[in-house]
């Protein structure tokens, strides 16, 4: 039985993809990217999560820990992420939500079963569920058994990939994915390397794969201020998206600083922690440009 | 008998003040009467809750003059004469009245053609029958208008059945233009606000299926809709019957409305209510007649009125929590019932406590505990039951009925028996409990901190409530992080699920006891009081905090989102189907769902899953939280804002300010 973690499942995503979607969140990505707002998603390990704001100060589980990674002082609540063996003692003994962990081991079942919940929404608004991450495809047999699963069930499944993985998993798992959420994060191998830890070579060759077998593709891009809000970079989605016809539809997705608060919360740091929204002008001007280029339909998401 | 109400309304009538109308072409804004009095008493036991029958747009005033008195010939029963007598010199005195009106708008017109044309309109609907579309609309207007002269408004019904064959009429021979009838319906929704807004009962039913399956709505119903949207106001509350074969523009323009953000129109499923309405005993043409009371409620258009009583279930936990009796409590707070300008008072719950069902503390199970709540709410229900019983026996020996209403219903001329001792086809009693899923909160709060856990007693629960968990922050903290109810949990879903289908089961014994049927109805409109009038509860939530609408999540506890909020809901499937008074359901979607194609789309999934699933009723509102916080702060800049309440929708500042705060809780944290 194929069986991986998950660090959230979540209803009626309305973004995700065609319709009313369920997207299941996996642990754990190859990349590193510096603007990353989803810091759950980054370690492929279960991990305590601690949010300050509800903490009512109780201090039962600094008495419950066995590792003494909670304490209490005159300047409140903290916790040394480096002492907690994520054994979960502190998270049952938790009045409210404060603490949790991030990350839960589930067999392909156990999620399809909670997914198939909205089955009757997904039935009437075109949608399904969504893979994303992290990188769904860091936990490549899980993510195939995951979709392989739901297209038995009748599901629509899209997949939010970075495409960075084997050749192989690729293949594997696009026989189940009807439409591809593929990530396009810079066009200079360079900036790509430099920014999000790895380059876009295996990415790229991903990419054009899924031409080969004309998957339907949505083209997802970060626009972060300073990264790549470039003009050689809106040149280059429009250019690839003219070229590759699977291309449906390109995604543009400026900064928010949303996901800041949750490497606090992790114990870790951010390394792009702008607090800006990026203005609201900027996006436009970037999808127009997009647009004016490749002719494809450019939203904002 | 109606020697009273006779003269009264021909005073009414007689003393009439006609307005000059300044814009549209729909006479009777500001109609004003000599003594409101007159007026009150013109309308003696008419609670305004159910539409008016049509037998004016049918024969015309004059003919239902007529046909009252020709009745009233025929028959040997001095009370039926008199009845329809007093039928008849009244609609001969609205004829007279018309005229009045026409001739007063003569006078002034000019030569300004659309006066002239509002008073040619008025001129004719004094001497017969309405023709046209434009003269049809005047006369409802202007009826409604009469029978509101002494209060907010009242139920209108289904207006697009009731004027469609003078729409397609007047469309076929070029004599209007859908553009002509858009703006009349435009004039005809102004002339409702300006009298007033909010709880009003003004509801207007478009759409619904026939007998044999087909459409009933039109183009005039997308029309309604498309006004609805134009007028962007409160009134009239715009409702949709929803059924396979309605037609699409119809069904696309409720959307529309929908999107608008405001809480309307309200979608009912055809395919729930009407094999329930038949299923209840309701003769099956009647049942594809229904339309919705004053605010949610399910009533026949033409055929019955309503009655009704409320018990507030959160206030039934309460009193089997504590043996009968309210709990101990060392705060209380007078609260407003709904608009800024309502006085405050101190509110008890709409149940009666003294009926000891056992101590609490004595269960040694949650089983236990959980029959002493149902023997609670099974008197509450059953005393509330016998109130309605003993209110139809009094109304069947005393009860008059204001003649101009009396006088719509084209076969009390036929019959002259007054329309609530036996004039209606169908005697409609409902009683709605409303709030049930905050008591399947509390319940399984209880049962797992108490009876599965064993962290708490009960004891220790009562003194928690007692001050209002002061000094027990980490019990709350605990209670409230236990599954809540529109979260898509079975574990209390089915627990509400339960008490609901009791709920139905006890009216069914009742009725089969003593004959007299009353329709359960998972309704409760006075949440917002009830959370004033309760003590804290053992689900977490602190005095005042929000207490559950209808059938649906305590606000801002649903928080994965609509899907799992209907599923929870639709788990009561069965009670549901039983519901015919309706399970009310209120969504709320966050604002930044956005305005577009695909928002339109989502909606529709909600609508259709929702009704696959055994939903009667839903309401979809969207607001943006933030922007109602600002509209709080500055009322003034902020008028423009409608939100649903209970049954109704309304100007958002011009709420009370403990009203504002619980529709801002209704609305779940931002899609992500």
């Amino acid at each position: 039985m194929s069986t991986g973690t998950v660090f959230d499942i979540q209803r009626f995503c309305v973004d995700d993809g065609p319709g009313i979607r369920t997207t299941v969140f996996l642990k754990g990505c190859p990349l590193h990217c510096v603007w990353c707002h989803n810091a759950e998603g980054l370690s492929g390990k279960v991990q305590l999560y601690y949010s300050a704001e509800h903490c009512i100060g109780c201090q039962i589980c600094q008495a419950v820990c066995p590792v003494q990674a909670h304490r209490f002082t005159d300047s409140g609540h903290t916790v040394d992420f480096s002492r907690c063996i994520t054994c979960g003692a502190c998270v049952d003994a938790c009045p409210n939500e404060s603490l949790r962990l991030a990350g839960k081991l589930m067999t392909a079942e156990e999620v399809l079963s909670e997914v198939v919940k909205d089955q009757p929404f997904f039935e009437s608004s075109g949608g399904g569920m969504t893979l994303s991450g992290g990188e769904p495809l860091m936990q490549g047999e899980f993510a195939i058994s995951l979709a392989k699963l739901a297209k038995e069930r009748g599901l629509h499944v899209c997949i939010e990939t970075s495409g960075f993985c084997n050749h192989e998993t690729m293949k594997s798992i696009a026989q189940y994915v009807d439409l591809f959420l593929f990530d396009y994060k810079h066009s200079s191998p360079e900036a790509h390397k430099r920014y999000t830890g790895v380059e876009n070579k295996i990415i790229l060759e991903n990419l054009e794969f899924l031409e080969t077998l004309e998957k339907p593709v949505i083209l997802r891009c970060p626009i972060i201020p300073d990264c790549n809000d470039t003009k050689e970079h809106y040149g280059a989605i429009a250019a690839l998206a003219n070229r590759m016809k699977n291309i449906i539809e390109i995604h543009i997705e400026p900064y928010h600083p949303f996901g800041v608060s949750k490497y606090t919360a992790l114990g870790l740091t951010a390394m792009y922690n702008s607090q800006e929204m990026m203005p609201k002008d900027a996006s436009e001007q970037a999808a127009e440009t997009v647009r004016a280029l490749s002719g494809k339909n450019v939203i904002i998401s | 008998m109606y020697e009273s109400i006779l003269s009264n309304t021909l005073d009414v009538l007689k003393s009439l003040i006609f307005p000059i109308p300044a814009q549209g072409g729909i006479a009777g804004s500001g109609l004003k009467c000599g003594n409101i009095e007159w007026a009150r008493e013109m309308g003696r036991s008419d609670n305004h809750h159910y539409p008016m029958g049509t037998a004016y747009l049918k024969m015309g005033v004059r003919g239902v003059a007529e046909k009252a008195a020709a009745s009233a010939k025929k028959t040997e029963s001095p009370e039926k004469r008199e009845l329809l007598e007093g039928i008849s010199k009244v609609y001969d005195e609205i004829g007279n009245s018309l005229a009045r009106y026409a001739e007063e708008v003569y006078a002034n017109a000019g030569d300004d053609q659309r006066l002239l044309r509002i008073a040619d309109n008025l001129k004719a609907l004094s001497q017969r029958a309405p023709v046209h579309f434009d003269e049809a609309l005047q006369l409802v207007a202007l009826m409604w208008y009469l029978r509101t002269l002494s209060c907010g408004g009242a139920d209108i019904g289904r207006l697009d059945v009731h004027l469609k064959p003078y729409f397609e009429n007047d469309i076929s021979n070029g004599y209007l233009t859908e553009n002509d009838v858009r703006e009349l319906l435009c004039d005809f929704w102004l002339l409702i606000n300006q009298k007033c807004g909010g709880d009003t009962l003004n509801n207007v039913m478009v759409g619904g299926m026939n007998p044999d399956g087909s459409d009933a709505g039109s183009r005039l119903s997308v029309l309604m809709l498309e006004a609805t949207q134009k007028c962007a106001m409160s009134e009239p509350h715009i409702n949709v019957r929803v059924h396979p074969n309605l037609n699409p523009d119809i069904y696309h323009a409720m959307l529309k409305v929908q999107l608008m953000g405001q809480g309307q129109a309200t979608a009912y499923n055809d395919e729930v209510v009407i094999p329930g309405l038949i299923k209840f005993g309701i003769p099956e043409k009647l049942a594809y007649s229904y339309t919705n009371d004053g605010c949610t409620e399910i009533m026949l258009d033409g055929y019955s009125g309503i009655d009704f009583a409320h018990m507030d279930a959160v206030g039934v936990f309460e009193l089997a929590f504590n043996n009968g009796n309210w709990a101990p409590r060392t705060y209380r707070k007078p609260v407003k019932y709904w608009h800024k300008n309502n006085a405050e008072r101190f509110y008890t719950p709409e149940v009666v406590p003294g009926i000891p069902t056992g101590r609490v503390e004595d269960c040694e199970t949650f089983d236990e505990f959980y029959k002493q709540f149902l023997r609670q709410y099974e008197f509450q229900t059953r005393y509330k039951a016998n109130g309605l019983k003993r209110r139809e026996d009094d109304r069947r020996v005393n009860i008059v009925t204001s003649l101009l209403l009396n006088g719509t219903y084209d076969y009390i001329l036929d019959s002259g028996k007054d329309i609530q001792r036996g004039g209606f086809p169908v005697t409609a009693y409902m009683l709605f409990s409303g709030s049930i899923p905050t008591v399947a909160d509390c319940l399984v709060s209880i049962k797992k901190l108490v009876y599965e856990q064993k962290k708490y007693t009960v004891s220790q629960i009562k003194e928690a409530i007692r001050v209002n968990f002061d000094g027990y922050e980490m019990m709350r903290q605990e209670m409230a992080s236990m599954p809540k109810f529109g979260n898509d949990i079975d574990e209390v879903d089915l627990i509400a699920a339960d008490i609901a289908s009791h709920f139905c089961q006890w009216l069914d014994d009742f009725r089969n006891e003593t004959g007299f049927a009353i329709m359960p109805a998972l309704i409760g409109w006075r949440f917002l009081e009830e959370a004033y009038g309760v003590a804290a509860t053992p689900d977490g939530r602190r005095y005042t905090d929000p207490i559950a609408e209808h059938y649906c999540a305590t606000p801002g506890k649903a928080s994965k989102g609509p899907t799992a909020h209907i599923n929870s809901i639709a788990k009561a499937k069965d009670a549901i189907a039983r519901s015919v008074g309706v399970c009310a359901v209120h969504i709320t979607l966050p604002s930044n769902f956005g305005n577009t194609e695909k928002s339109l789309m989502i909606l529709d999934s909600l609508v259709k899953s929702a009704f696959a699933q055994g939903l009667n009723q839903m309401n979809i509102a969207i607001y943006d939280a933030e922007l109602l916080k600002k509209a709080q702060k500055d009322p003034e800049n902020h008028k423009d804002i409608i939100v649903r309440v209970w049954g109704y929708s309304a100007q958002f500042v011009g709420l009370c300010k403990e009203m504002q705060d619980h529709v801002i809780s209704r609305v779940a944290a931002k899609l992500t």
